[in-house]
């Protein structure tokens, strides 16, 4: 940076500066006929005593006629061309690594050359090939000068403001695209999408904004363009402006870490890789736009003052590339095979796309960037198409999941799991998917399935077009889950499957914004099936238990009162007794290993057992207990006193094999 | 859904030298109502009619018929590998996808039945190949856009009707030759570097004195000096490295599955459909790599159409694949970097004006004068038909992309849908 040419004087224009210059040259050379002569050995030292001799120097009286003002034209015409000459004589050194004045020098000659040439004054010939000779320095100067003063981006400033952007989302649910049982389920927390943060509260890079050449380097890029775009010169300033910026941003491209991929490359990425280029892309997208664009844009603005028409192209040109390439990853993805997990990070890169268009349009001023715009709207428009294909993708992943794993204990499969932390994530994108997946009503209404009440045409059509999609989902989910229970030879199994499956439905949906979108109504329906399937629980469950202890089973033995009647009876009773402890004790076995993962269910669940089975064993015990006790082996018979009996419910539905001794004495 | 790009006017709908039966005046008409709504599956036809897809099969052999010198007629069609020649080859293309699209679209559910599924499968990965392939050639068509600039410049430094008309300077002179000198050098890198490699020498401001090396500007002898030691040049942006366009063209051709005659009878005759169009894919990014600057060209790529198979298209596409073939093998096309017509005019103009223009003397001669200002006509000619046509061009590529993606992406929501399987 040391080695920069200070920065001209901010108080007079570049060309103020330069016309100085030239006045200079002329009025030396209007005093003495060797004066050309002499200043071309001064000049040929490259140092600073020409400023310091031609400062002595006052303006000739002659200057105002019009023939001296010819003579010393063609005169200063002579000297420009020799120092134009001379440079390129040269061709290692450059006129913008020399002292400030020789640069000044330089650019007065280039404009005393070119306006002779445009003056097409006699001499013309010598005048064109002096100002091709110029011009061809100048745009080898101008292509040095951009590159020795390029400023390097730095990523871990970057990085820094971006890595708020860069939570987790999906990585969370399991990351192949079954339902694995196998993966830890650390889901039950707040979904984080990549663009949690403080995304929408403005621009991170307002206060960074980066300069793609020091700023002292620009005001000679814009000499540069001026006197070639002057000059007739503009193709060739375009050409070398656009070449050297393309390259640039390359470098600053793999810097930032954008690769460059092919689509077919993209497509045999594995899911992991994928995801974090996925990720990097949301990141590099934004930072493309708001600091490499806009940076550029604000170098062609400053570089190419001279020409709107150049800013135009060049801005065009020079980003085209950059701009593809940042665009053909998001074709790349668009084009992925759907699978369920992509999609959050689909979503993100939609986003972050949708978020930078407008942003695009504003660098890009007038009509000219409309080409660009709606290569990028095409873009934004597949990566919808991908949105919407990967729902469709996962709709169907999820009517066809059929593992067969059984779910020993009756309790939450993985599979709800996945869904609903699925869905809670898209919930985080309500306003994109309402965006991507409104049809204009539904296209395709042989989905819908009319017999269930959830989708009435008034309650769908008050819906948010997510919702009706998430309507959708859940209603595969509930008959894919009602497929599965099916599975159970124990109908009581079933039972609880399905009450677990369903609770944890409805909590996963009450404690999110799927609460909201699918409505009180969706839930209170849930909430009043998990009931019957607990009335149906305790029927199934224990209706056969019980009815050992039911009266009327004793009445209809052989008649009471008489003596062999009481005999039968007494039979009867510890036929019962032990009929019910056999029975219970099955209950027990079984259904302490199955599972109730609800702290609340398992609880409600065992009170409604005590208040069914207590007193009844309670009544009975007081009622027949006698009968029983005191012979010989009424510990066969009575083993379990009430309160055994509650102890041994509450094991109940912990998934583990109960601790209690089934041959426990009484006490 | 989208349409935004249907309308443009590379659309196939204007072209008007298509279509010569009933039956393709037919499909024009449906063409001319690009991308229609998905038909709606709830009442397709119950089968499909083999009389369509015979339809669509020889629509593809008249397609590609046209793009052949027609004996009769020499006139008819433009000079193989032109830029005109190269819009129709990609307006037949466009077409055939549009017609495969209709005769899939005409029973939808029968796409998810095997073996239809599966050969459906192999043609759309052999067509995401084809989209690399798409983006490489704008890439290339750029590049074309790029050695226009060069010409153009030189075509405007030699213009007869420049200001003041006077004879040709030596500053013109120079300045042409300038330009021309850097068109070489970077045709020349284009071949060199296979096309991919870019020179990534900075990015860090050389050290003092260091970093010289590239400023190598000369000016006595070849005239003004040629900063192109420094050009560094931004082929592709689409593609990585290592990517290569004759490793992809035998990905997008290469074991073709030729269908069984009991897939055809299954399918309804929808698997000749999907050969016919795999073939179509094929011989069309085949002729475009030929044509058109990309990164690792390279022609290798074998593709024969069984002879017994009862094809219509089989005949013009082995001809086509064998005169473009015959085409790049020719001596002064050997090394050239594109087989596009204006490709060799580029070359050849630019290295006569180099030669007439080699040590000249000034002023001129009138012999001389009249030399360069023929060549400059040339010069300029060239860059009228690159200027007009380039764009389009490009437009027709991104057109070929688009639809390939849009096409897939019609079948894959068709498949995904529930619905459809019940």
């Amino acid at each position: 940076m040391s080695a920069a040419p200070p920065p001209p004087p901010e108080s007079t224009g570049g060309s103020d500066k330069v016309l100085a210059a030239a006045q200079h040259i002329v009025k030396s050379l209007a005093t003495s006929k060797n004066a050309a002569d002499d200043m071309i050995r001064i000049l040929s030292g490259f140092d600073n005593r020409l400023s310091s001799i031609t400062t002595g120097l006052l303006p000739s009286p002659d200057l105002s006629s019009t023939e001296s003002s010819e003579i010393s034209s063609a005169a200063a015409f002579d000297a420009a061309e020799q120092l134009i000459q001379l440079w390129d004589a040269t061709p290692e050194a450059l006129v913008f690594e020399a002292p400030e004045n020789d640069v000044a020098q330089y650019l007065a000659a280039v404009d005393v050359a070119t306006e002779h040439l445009a003056r097409g004054a006699s001499g013309a010939g010598r005048a064109g090939v002096a100002v091709q000779l110029a011009m061809a320095r100048l745009e080898e100067e101008l292509r040095q000068h951009m590159v020795r003063h390029a400023v390097p981006l730095d990523p871990t400033g970057l990085c820094f403001s971006l890595r708020r952007f860069s939570l987790g989302s999906f990585e969370d649910l399991d990351t192949s695209s079954e339902f694995d049982a196998a993966t830890p389920h650390s889901l039950d927390a707040t979904p984080e999408t990549a663009r949690g943060g403080p995304l929408g509260l403005g621009n991170p890079f307002d206060d960074h904004v980066f300069d793609p050449v020091r700023p002292e380097a620009v005001d000679d890029l814009r000499a540069i363009a001026d006197r070639m775009a002057c000059a007739g010169y503009g193709r060739e300033l375009a050409d070398a402006y656009c070449s050297i910026r393309r390259d640039l941003q390359d470098e600053y491209l793999s810097v930032l870490g954008v690769e460059r991929l092919s689509i077919d490359e993209v497509q045999r990425v594995e899911w992991k890789q994928l995801n974090d280029k996925m990720k990097k892309w949301v990141q590099g997208v934004k930072t493309v736009v708001r600091v490499l664009l806009a940076g550029e844009r604000r170098l062609c603005d400053q570089v190419l003052a001279v020409s709107d028409e150049l800013k135009e192209e060049c801005f065009l040109e020079s980003t085209k590339g950059c701009i593809m390439q940042i665009l053909n990853f998001g074709d790349a993805v668009a084009v992925c095979p759907r699978s369920p997990e992509k999609l959050s990070r689909i979503l993100d890169m939609y986003e972050a796309l949708a978020e930078v268009i407008p942003e695009m349009k504003d660098l890009c001023l007038g009509c000219s960037g409309d080409g660009v715009i709606s290569d990028v709207q095409a873009i934004l428009d597949r990566l919808g198409d991908a949105v919407r294909g990967t729902l469709f993708e996962f709709g169907k992943v999820l009517q066809k999941e059929s593992s067969r794993r059984a779910m020993m204990a009756g309790e939450i499969h993985p599979m709800t799991r996945y869904v609903m932390n699925y869905l809670r994530l898209l919930v985080v994108y309500s306003g994109t998917l309402d965006l991507l997946l409104d049809d204009g009503g539904d296209n395709h209404p042989s989905v819908e399935r009319p017999e269930d009440q959830d989708h009435d045409p008034e309650h769908l059509e008050s819906m948010t077009p997510l919702g009706r999609r998430l309507l959708k989902l859940m209603c595969y989910l509930e008959a894919n889950l009602e497929d599965k229970s099916k599975l159970y030879e124990d109908a009581a199994l079933e039972c609880i499957f399905s009450m677990n499956n369903l609770l944890y439905i409805v909590q996963k949906v009450k404690d999110s914004e799927l609460g909201k979108i699918l409505g009180d109504h969706w839930v209170r329906r849930r909430s009043g099936k998990i009931r019957q399937y607990s009335k149906s629980y305790l029927r199934i469950s224990w209706t056969k238990t019980l009815s050992y202890l039911r009266d009327d089973v004793h009445g209809s033995g052989s008649g009471s009162g008489s003596g062999s009647g009481h005999s039968s009876s007494r039979m009867s009773i510890k036929e019962k007794f032990k009929n019910f402890n056999l029975a219970f004790e099955e209950i027990y076995r079984n259904q302490t290993i199955w599972k109730v993962p609800d702290p609340q269910l398992r609880e409600e669940l065992k009170i409604s057992i005590s208040e069914n089975v207590i007193p009844a064993y309670r009544a009975f015990l007081g009622r027949y207990g006698s009968q029983v006790d005191g012979g010989r082996s009424s510990g066969k018979y009575i083993k379990y006193t009430p309160e055994d009996l509650e102890g041994q419910l509450s094991d109940l539905f912990e998934g583990s094999p109960g601790s209690a001794n089934h041959s426990r004495r009484r006490t | 859904m989208p349409a935004t790009d249907s309308s443009s006017s590379s659309s196939p709908a204007h072209h008007t030298s298509f279509g010569r039966s009933i039956l393709s005046l037919r499909h024009r008409d449906q063409i001319h109502h690009a991308f229609p709504p998905t038909p709606d599956h709830s009442h397709s036809t119950s089968s499909i009619d083999d009389r369509e897809i015979d339809a669509f099969q020889r629509h593809a052999a008249d397609l590609l018929l046209d793009l052949l010198p027609s004996s009769t007629d020499p006139s008819a069609a433009p000079e193989i590998l032109s830029l005109h020649w190269t819009r129709h080859l990609l307006d037949s293309f466009l077409i055939c996808l549009e017609e495969f699209r209709s005769v899939l679209f005409a029973d939808a559910a029968a796409l998810a039945r095997a073996p239809l599924d599966r050969l459906l499968a192999d043609f759309f990965d052999r067509a995401v190949k084809a989209l690399d392939l798409c983006n490489a050639l704008r890439d290339g068509l750029d590049l074309l856009r790029q050695w226009r600039k060069h010409l153009a410049i030189a075509a405007a430094a030699l213009a007869p009707s420049r200001a003041g008309a006077g004879p040709l300077g030596e500053g013109q002179i120079r300045r042409a030759r300038k330009a021309l000198t850097d068109l070489t050098i970077l045709m020349l890198d284009d071949k060199d570097a296979g096309g991919g490699q870019r020179n990534r020498s900075f990015g860090r401001a050389p050290k003092d004195g260091q970093g010289r090396g590239h400023h190598r500007r000369s000016s006595s002898g070849s005239g003004s000096g040629s900063g192109s030691g420094s050009h560094f040049r931004s082929l592709s942006w689409s593609v990585s490295r290592s990517w290569s366009a004759s490793r992809q063209l035998q990905a997008i051709g290469g074991n073709l599955p030729v269908p069984r005659p009991h897939d055809v009878a299954s399918t309804g005759g929808l698997a000749s459909a999907v050969y016919t169009m795999g073939a179509v894919l094929f011989v069309t990014a085949w002729a475009l790599v030929a044509a058109i600057p990309c990164q690792d060209r390279g022609l290798q790529a074998h593709f024969t159409v069984p002879r017994s198979g009862g094809f219509p298209w089989a005949g013009p596409v082995t001809a086509l694949y064998d005169r473009v073939l015959e085409e790049s093998k020719k001596k002064e096309r050997k090394h050239s970097c594109g087989l596009l017509k204006e490709v060799h005019q580029i070359e050849r103009c630019s290295r006569q004006l180099m030669e007439v223009t080699d040590a000249a003397q000034f002023p001129l001669d009138d012999d001389k004068e009249a030399k360069v200002q023929e060549a400059a006509h040339e010069l300029v000619q060239v860059c009228e038909t690159l200027k007009d046509g380039l764009d389009p061009l490009e437009r027709q590529v991104r057109e070929m992309f688009h639809r390939i993606v849009r096409t897939r992406t019609e079948i894959l929501d068709c498949l995904s849908r529930p619905n459809t399987t019940e």
